[in-house]
Protein backbone atom coordinates (compact mmCIF):
# COMPACT_ATOMS: atom_id res chain seq x y z
CA UNK A 1 0.00 0.00 0.00
CA UNK A 2 1.45 3.54 -0.90
CA UNK A 3 0.50 6.34 1.26
CA UNK A 4 0.34 9.76 -0.82
CA UNK A 5 -0.26 13.47 -0.21
CA UNK A 6 -0.32 15.71 -3.17
CA UNK A 7 1.59 19.31 -2.65
CA UNK A 8 1.31 21.25 -5.77
CA UNK A 9 1.54 18.76 -9.16
CA UNK A 10 4.27 16.86 -7.10
CA UNK A 11 3.00 14.07 -4.89
CA UNK A 12 5.12 12.69 -1.69
CA UNK A 13 4.57 9.28 -0.75
CA UNK A 14 5.46 6.31 1.12
CA UNK A 15 5.87 2.54 0.41
CA UNK A 16 7.76 -0.73 0.68
CA UNK A 17 10.19 -1.99 -1.57
CA UNK A 18 11.45 -0.06 -4.79
CA UNK A 19 9.01 2.23 -6.52
CA UNK A 20 7.62 1.01 -10.45
CA UNK A 21 4.52 2.82 -10.37
CA UNK A 22 4.03 5.85 -12.60
CA UNK A 23 4.06 9.51 -10.82
CA UNK A 24 4.32 13.07 -12.05
CA UNK A 25 8.01 14.31 -12.27
CA UNK A 26 9.44 16.05 -9.56
CA UNK A 27 7.41 13.76 -6.96
CA UNK A 28 9.46 12.08 -3.95
CA UNK A 29 8.98 8.70 -2.38
CA UNK A 30 10.06 7.12 0.45
CA UNK A 31 10.80 3.07 0.89
CA UNK A 32 10.42 2.63 4.52
CA UNK A 33 11.25 -1.02 4.64
CA UNK A 34 14.88 0.11 3.76
CA UNK A 35 15.22 3.77 4.45
CA UNK A 36 16.05 5.00 0.47
CA UNK A 37 14.62 7.78 -1.00
CA UNK A 38 13.70 8.45 -4.64
CA UNK A 39 12.82 11.15 -6.60
CA UNK A 40 10.69 10.80 -10.09
CA UNK A 41 12.85 11.99 -12.93
CA UNK A 42 11.93 11.81 -16.72
CA UNK A 43 13.46 8.25 -16.87
CA UNK A 44 11.86 6.61 -13.85
CA UNK A 45 12.38 6.62 -9.93
CA UNK A 46 16.01 7.61 -9.27
CA UNK A 47 17.50 6.67 -5.80
CA UNK A 48 19.05 9.40 -3.72
CA UNK A 49 22.29 8.48 -1.96
CA UNK A 50 22.92 8.79 2.06
CA UNK A 51 26.09 10.42 3.13
CA UNK A 52 29.08 7.57 4.70
CA UNK A 53 32.53 7.92 3.27
CA UNK A 54 36.08 7.03 4.14
CA UNK A 55 39.53 7.43 3.29
CA UNK A 56 42.43 5.86 4.75
CA UNK A 57 46.42 6.11 3.99
CA UNK A 58 49.75 5.47 4.39
CA UNK A 59 52.68 6.38 2.24
CA UNK A 60 56.57 6.01 1.99
CA UNK A 61 56.40 2.72 4.08
CA UNK A 62 59.62 0.49 3.46
CA UNK A 63 59.46 -2.34 5.40
CA UNK A 64 59.06 -5.40 3.57
CA UNK A 65 55.84 -8.25 3.79
CA UNK A 66 57.04 -12.07 3.26
CA UNK A 67 53.89 -13.71 0.73
CA UNK A 68 54.17 -17.06 -0.30
CA UNK A 69 51.83 -19.11 -2.41
CA UNK A 70 49.97 -20.93 -0.08
CA UNK A 71 47.95 -18.02 1.27
CA UNK A 72 46.86 -14.91 1.51
CA UNK A 73 48.85 -12.38 4.10
CA UNK A 74 47.76 -9.05 5.72
CA UNK A 75 49.15 -6.02 4.34
CA UNK A 76 50.70 -4.06 6.95
CA UNK A 77 48.44 -1.53 9.73
CA UNK A 78 49.60 1.40 8.96
CA UNK A 79 46.44 3.16 7.70
CA UNK A 80 45.40 6.66 8.97
CA UNK A 81 42.29 8.89 8.10
CA UNK A 82 42.91 11.03 5.42
CA UNK A 83 40.56 14.09 6.44
CA UNK A 84 37.35 13.58 7.85
CA UNK A 85 35.59 10.31 7.67
CA UNK A 86 31.90 9.72 7.94
CA UNK A 87 30.44 6.40 9.29
CA UNK A 88 33.28 4.30 8.45
CA UNK A 89 36.65 3.93 10.70
CA UNK A 90 39.78 2.07 11.12
CA UNK A 91 39.49 -1.03 13.13
CA UNK A 92 40.82 -0.80 16.58
CA UNK A 93 44.69 -0.10 15.20
CA UNK A 94 44.35 -3.08 12.82
CA UNK A 95 44.29 -2.30 9.09
CA UNK A 96 40.86 -3.53 8.54
CA UNK A 97 38.03 -0.80 7.57
CA UNK A 98 34.77 -0.88 9.73
CA UNK A 99 31.32 0.20 8.55
CA UNK A 100 29.17 2.09 10.88
CA UNK A 101 26.25 1.88 8.53
CA UNK A 102 24.90 -0.74 6.43
CA UNK A 103 24.14 -0.06 2.73
CA UNK A 104 26.04 -1.04 -0.60
CA UNK A 105 29.09 0.73 -0.96
CA UNK A 106 31.95 1.04 -3.58
CA UNK A 107 35.22 0.76 -2.77
CA UNK A 108 38.64 2.15 -4.69
CA UNK A 109 41.75 0.81 -3.76
CA UNK A 110 45.28 2.37 -4.94
CA UNK A 111 48.17 0.77 -4.36
CA UNK A 112 52.14 1.08 -4.97
CA UNK A 113 54.12 -2.16 -4.92
CA UNK A 114 57.60 -2.09 -5.27
CA UNK A 115 59.81 -5.58 -5.10
CA UNK A 116 63.22 -7.10 -6.47
CA UNK A 117 61.72 -10.36 -6.39
CA UNK A 118 62.68 -13.26 -8.73
CA UNK A 119 62.20 -12.91 -12.55
CA UNK A 120 58.63 -13.22 -13.82
CA UNK A 121 57.09 -12.90 -10.16
CA UNK A 122 53.56 -11.74 -9.79
CA UNK A 123 52.19 -10.35 -6.58
CA UNK A 124 48.38 -10.58 -6.40
CA UNK A 125 46.85 -7.54 -4.01
CA UNK A 126 43.11 -9.07 -2.74
CA UNK A 127 39.84 -8.25 -0.79
CA UNK A 128 38.75 -9.17 2.14
CA UNK A 129 35.48 -8.74 3.37
CA UNK A 130 34.73 -10.03 7.38
CA UNK A 131 37.99 -12.28 7.10
CA UNK A 132 36.53 -13.94 3.97
CA UNK A 133 37.79 -13.74 0.53
CA UNK A 134 35.99 -11.81 -1.75
CA UNK A 135 37.66 -12.96 -5.43
CA UNK A 136 38.38 -9.52 -5.67
CA UNK A 137 42.35 -9.18 -6.68
CA UNK A 138 44.47 -7.59 -9.00
CA UNK A 139 47.85 -8.13 -10.11
CA UNK A 140 51.31 -6.40 -10.65
CA UNK A 141 53.68 -8.22 -12.90
CA UNK A 142 57.65 -8.02 -11.93
CA UNK A 143 59.34 -8.49 -15.11
CA UNK A 144 63.07 -9.26 -13.96
CA UNK A 145 65.56 -9.28 -10.85
CA UNK A 146 66.64 -5.94 -9.94
CA UNK A 147 69.59 -4.64 -8.32
CA UNK A 148 68.41 -2.10 -5.39
CA UNK A 149 68.94 0.92 -6.90
CA UNK A 150 66.57 -0.22 -9.53
CA UNK A 151 63.67 -0.93 -7.51
CA UNK A 152 60.61 -1.74 -10.09
CA UNK A 153 57.25 -0.64 -8.87
CA UNK A 154 53.55 -1.44 -9.94
CA UNK A 155 50.46 0.87 -9.29
CA UNK A 156 47.96 -1.65 -8.80
CA UNK A 157 44.41 -0.80 -8.33
CA UNK A 158 41.38 -2.55 -6.83
CA UNK A 159 37.27 -1.49 -7.64
CA UNK A 160 34.82 -3.40 -6.05
CA UNK A 161 31.03 -2.63 -5.17
CA UNK A 162 29.68 -5.09 -1.59
CA UNK A 163 26.73 -5.02 0.19
CA UNK A 164 27.70 -4.38 4.05
CA UNK A 165 25.87 -4.52 7.31
CA UNK A 166 26.56 -2.41 10.49
CA UNK A 167 29.64 -3.25 11.60
CA UNK A 168 31.36 -5.12 8.32
CA UNK A 169 35.42 -4.94 7.91
CA UNK A 170 37.14 -5.01 4.37
CA UNK A 171 40.75 -5.46 4.63
CA UNK A 172 43.50 -5.56 1.84
CA UNK A 173 45.79 -9.39 1.52
CA UNK A 174 48.62 -10.44 -0.62
CA UNK A 175 50.22 -13.33 -2.16
CA UNK A 176 52.48 -14.27 -4.69
CA UNK A 177 52.02 -16.83 -7.66
CA UNK A 178 55.20 -18.80 -8.26
CA UNK A 179 57.78 -18.51 -4.63
CA UNK A 180 57.69 -17.58 -1.39
CA UNK A 181 58.87 -14.14 -1.90
CA UNK A 182 59.01 -10.25 0.09
CA UNK A 183 57.68 -7.22 -0.89
CA UNK A 184 57.08 -3.73 -0.35
CA UNK A 185 53.66 -2.49 0.03
CA UNK A 186 54.83 1.40 -0.26
CA UNK A 187 51.80 3.03 -0.45
CA UNK A 188 47.91 2.47 -0.68
CA UNK A 189 44.87 4.61 -0.34
CA UNK A 190 41.43 2.77 0.49
CA UNK A 191 38.12 5.04 0.04
CA UNK A 192 34.93 3.67 0.75
CA UNK A 193 31.58 5.40 -0.35
CA UNK A 194 27.80 4.78 0.11
CA UNK A 195 26.08 4.21 -2.92
CA UNK A 196 22.42 3.39 -1.46
CA UNK B 1 12.73 25.38 17.37
CA UNK B 2 9.61 23.93 16.95
CA UNK B 3 9.13 20.88 14.59
CA UNK B 4 6.64 20.68 12.47
CA UNK B 5 4.98 17.06 11.69
CA UNK B 6 2.96 15.58 8.83
CA UNK B 7 1.84 12.02 9.08
CA UNK B 8 2.70 9.99 5.72
CA UNK B 9 1.64 6.29 6.54
CA UNK B 10 3.97 5.01 8.88
CA UNK B 11 6.75 7.71 9.09
CA UNK B 12 7.12 11.07 9.49
CA UNK B 13 7.65 14.34 7.09
CA UNK B 14 9.45 16.48 9.35
CA UNK B 15 10.82 20.29 9.13
CA UNK B 16 13.09 22.46 11.82
CA UNK B 17 15.90 24.65 12.16
CA UNK B 18 18.26 22.16 13.59
CA UNK B 19 19.87 19.11 12.80
CA UNK B 20 17.78 16.46 13.85
CA UNK B 21 18.91 14.52 16.87
CA UNK B 22 15.70 13.18 18.00
CA UNK B 23 14.58 9.50 17.87
CA UNK B 24 11.64 8.83 15.61
CA UNK B 25 10.31 6.01 12.94
CA UNK B 26 12.08 4.27 10.71
CA UNK B 27 12.53 6.04 7.07
CA UNK B 28 10.82 9.40 8.54
CA UNK B 29 12.07 12.48 6.19
CA UNK B 30 13.25 15.94 7.82
CA UNK B 31 13.87 19.24 6.11
CA UNK B 32 16.43 21.33 8.14
CA UNK B 33 14.61 24.55 7.05
CA UNK B 34 17.82 26.93 7.47
CA UNK B 35 20.90 25.20 5.59
CA UNK B 36 18.55 23.06 3.59
CA UNK B 37 19.90 19.70 4.30
CA UNK B 38 17.71 16.43 4.33
CA UNK B 39 18.17 13.36 6.60
CA UNK B 40 16.19 10.25 6.78
CA UNK B 41 16.23 8.09 9.74
CA UNK B 42 17.58 4.61 8.86
CA UNK B 43 17.18 0.88 9.74
CA UNK B 44 20.20 1.49 12.05
CA UNK B 45 17.97 4.32 14.04
CA UNK B 46 20.73 6.80 12.85
CA UNK B 47 19.80 10.33 10.77
CA UNK B 48 21.55 10.26 7.57
CA UNK B 49 22.20 13.20 5.93
CA UNK B 50 21.36 13.12 2.13
CA UNK B 51 24.23 14.20 -0.70
CA UNK B 52 23.31 16.46 -3.41
CA UNK B 53 25.25 15.79 -5.99
CA UNK B 54 28.51 17.59 -7.26
CA UNK B 55 31.11 15.68 -9.43
CA UNK B 56 33.32 16.88 -12.87
CA UNK B 57 35.27 14.37 -15.15
CA UNK B 58 38.53 15.70 -17.49
CA UNK B 59 40.15 13.17 -19.58
CA UNK B 60 43.88 13.57 -21.63
CA UNK B 61 44.39 11.36 -24.62
CA UNK B 62 47.00 10.84 -27.01
CA UNK B 63 49.59 13.85 -25.77
CA UNK B 64 52.90 13.31 -26.81
CA UNK B 65 54.80 16.63 -25.90
CA UNK B 66 57.29 16.01 -23.46
CA UNK B 67 56.74 17.36 -20.24
CA UNK B 68 59.87 18.75 -17.82
CA UNK B 69 59.99 17.49 -13.93
CA UNK B 70 61.72 19.07 -11.30
CA UNK B 71 62.48 17.64 -7.78
CA UNK B 72 59.96 20.32 -6.66
CA UNK B 73 56.16 20.05 -7.53
CA UNK B 74 55.23 21.96 -9.96
CA UNK B 75 51.28 22.00 -11.25
CA UNK B 76 50.54 19.75 -14.14
CA UNK B 77 49.34 22.37 -17.12
CA UNK B 78 48.75 20.45 -20.03
CA UNK B 79 45.04 21.34 -21.38
CA UNK B 80 42.15 18.49 -20.96
CA UNK B 81 39.06 17.57 -22.14
CA UNK B 82 35.62 18.85 -20.29
CA UNK B 83 33.97 15.16 -20.24
CA UNK B 84 30.90 16.50 -17.67
CA UNK B 85 30.41 18.82 -15.17
CA UNK B 86 27.73 18.34 -12.63
CA UNK B 87 28.36 21.65 -10.22
CA UNK B 88 31.47 21.18 -10.47
CA UNK B 89 33.46 23.44 -12.74
CA UNK B 90 36.70 23.42 -14.96
CA UNK B 91 38.39 26.40 -14.78
CA UNK B 92 39.18 28.27 -18.29
CA UNK B 93 42.71 26.73 -18.28
CA UNK B 94 40.61 22.96 -18.31
CA UNK B 95 43.05 21.47 -16.07
CA UNK B 96 42.05 22.55 -12.41
CA UNK B 97 38.81 23.18 -11.04
CA UNK B 98 37.09 26.01 -9.64
CA UNK B 99 35.53 24.65 -6.27
CA UNK B 100 32.03 26.68 -5.04
CA UNK B 101 31.08 24.93 -2.18
CA UNK B 102 32.98 24.23 1.15
CA UNK B 103 32.93 20.29 1.76
CA UNK B 104 35.33 17.07 1.53
CA UNK B 105 35.93 16.35 -2.10
CA UNK B 106 37.48 12.84 -3.33
CA UNK B 107 39.99 12.79 -6.19
CA UNK B 108 40.32 10.17 -8.74
CA UNK B 109 43.21 10.38 -11.18
CA UNK B 110 45.88 7.81 -13.22
CA UNK B 111 48.21 8.99 -15.73
CA UNK B 112 50.08 6.92 -18.10
CA UNK B 113 53.91 7.94 -18.12
CA UNK B 114 56.08 6.95 -20.72
CA UNK B 115 60.19 7.52 -20.18
CA UNK B 116 61.20 9.74 -22.18
CA UNK B 117 65.06 10.66 -20.70
CA UNK B 118 67.12 8.70 -18.94
CA UNK B 119 67.49 10.66 -15.48
CA UNK B 120 63.81 10.45 -14.43
CA UNK B 121 62.81 7.05 -12.14
CA UNK B 122 60.56 8.04 -8.94
CA UNK B 123 57.46 9.81 -10.41
CA UNK B 124 55.28 11.61 -8.07
CA UNK B 125 51.43 12.56 -8.48
CA UNK B 126 49.71 14.56 -5.70
CA UNK B 127 46.29 16.98 -5.40
CA UNK B 128 46.11 20.59 -3.60
CA UNK B 129 44.15 23.65 -3.56
CA UNK B 130 47.90 25.35 -2.83
CA UNK B 131 51.64 24.82 -3.65
CA UNK B 132 51.86 22.00 -0.51
CA UNK B 133 50.78 18.71 -1.10
CA UNK B 134 49.70 17.01 1.95
CA UNK B 135 50.80 13.85 3.45
CA UNK B 136 48.00 11.27 1.98
CA UNK B 137 47.08 13.44 -1.16
CA UNK B 138 50.11 12.19 -3.25
CA UNK B 139 51.49 8.54 -4.49
CA UNK B 140 54.11 7.75 -6.55
CA UNK B 141 55.14 5.12 -9.82
CA UNK B 142 58.65 4.67 -11.29
CA UNK B 143 60.05 4.33 -14.87
CA UNK B 144 62.65 1.43 -15.64
CA UNK B 145 65.29 3.32 -17.82
CA UNK B 146 68.07 1.57 -19.04
CA UNK B 147 69.79 1.96 -22.96
CA UNK B 148 68.06 -1.33 -23.75
CA UNK B 149 64.79 -1.12 -21.68
CA UNK B 150 62.36 1.40 -21.57
CA UNK B 151 59.15 0.64 -19.25
CA UNK B 152 56.03 2.99 -19.25
CA UNK B 153 54.62 3.06 -16.22
CA UNK B 154 50.84 3.92 -15.13
CA UNK B 155 50.04 5.85 -11.29
CA UNK B 156 47.01 5.81 -9.63
CA UNK B 157 46.38 8.67 -7.37
CA UNK B 158 42.92 8.15 -5.01
CA UNK B 159 42.22 10.67 -2.03
CA UNK B 160 40.22 13.04 -0.36
CA UNK B 161 40.95 16.38 0.45
CA UNK B 162 39.00 19.50 1.90
CA UNK B 163 38.39 22.12 -0.51
CA UNK B 164 36.96 26.11 0.83
CA UNK B 165 34.91 27.97 -1.83
CA UNK B 166 36.91 29.95 -4.06
CA UNK B 167 39.46 26.93 -4.42
CA UNK B 168 41.21 25.61 -7.51
CA UNK B 169 42.02 22.25 -7.03
CA UNK B 170 44.75 21.16 -9.28
CA UNK B 171 47.66 18.53 -10.36
CA UNK B 172 50.81 18.67 -9.33
CA UNK B 173 53.46 16.21 -10.42
CA UNK B 174 57.69 16.00 -9.38
CA UNK B 175 60.09 13.53 -9.92
CA UNK B 176 63.39 12.36 -7.51
CA UNK B 177 65.35 13.99 -10.54
CA UNK B 178 64.82 16.93 -13.00
CA UNK B 179 63.97 15.27 -16.59
CA UNK B 180 61.62 14.69 -19.17
CA UNK B 181 58.65 12.52 -19.43
CA UNK B 182 55.63 12.26 -21.77
CA UNK B 183 52.29 11.79 -20.42
CA UNK B 184 49.79 9.50 -22.82
CA UNK B 185 47.13 9.34 -21.31
CA UNK B 186 44.96 10.45 -18.10
CA UNK B 187 41.96 11.28 -16.29
CA UNK B 188 40.89 13.69 -13.80
CA UNK B 189 37.66 12.77 -11.60
CA UNK B 190 36.66 15.37 -8.81
CA UNK B 191 33.24 14.71 -6.96
CA UNK B 192 31.77 16.60 -3.85
CA UNK B 193 31.56 14.25 -0.74
CA UNK B 194 28.78 15.84 1.87
CA UNK B 195 26.94 18.78 1.61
Amino acid sequence: MIHSKTIGNILIQSGAGVPIHSAPIGSIYIDYTNSIVYSKKNIGWIPMSSISYGNFVFTNNSSTTSISTTGWVNVPSLYENNNVCNGVRISGGTNKIEFLRHGKYEIKIANTVFSNVADNEIVYIGLFHNDTFTSIRNRGYFYQSLSTDQKQYSNIPLFATLNIEKNDTINLVLRSENSSTTVVLESSSIFVKKIL
Amino acid sequence: MSIIRRVLGFLYLETDSVDPTEETNISSLYSNNVTGDIFIYNNDEKWDKMNSVAQADMSLSAYTTAVSLSTSYQKLTIPLSVESEEGIFASTNNYEYDISISANYYVETYLSLDSNSSTVSNVYLGTSTGTTIQSGNYNSSYIYNTTNDLLDSNICLITTIYCNSGDTLSLYIKSDSAGDIKISAGRFIVKKLEN
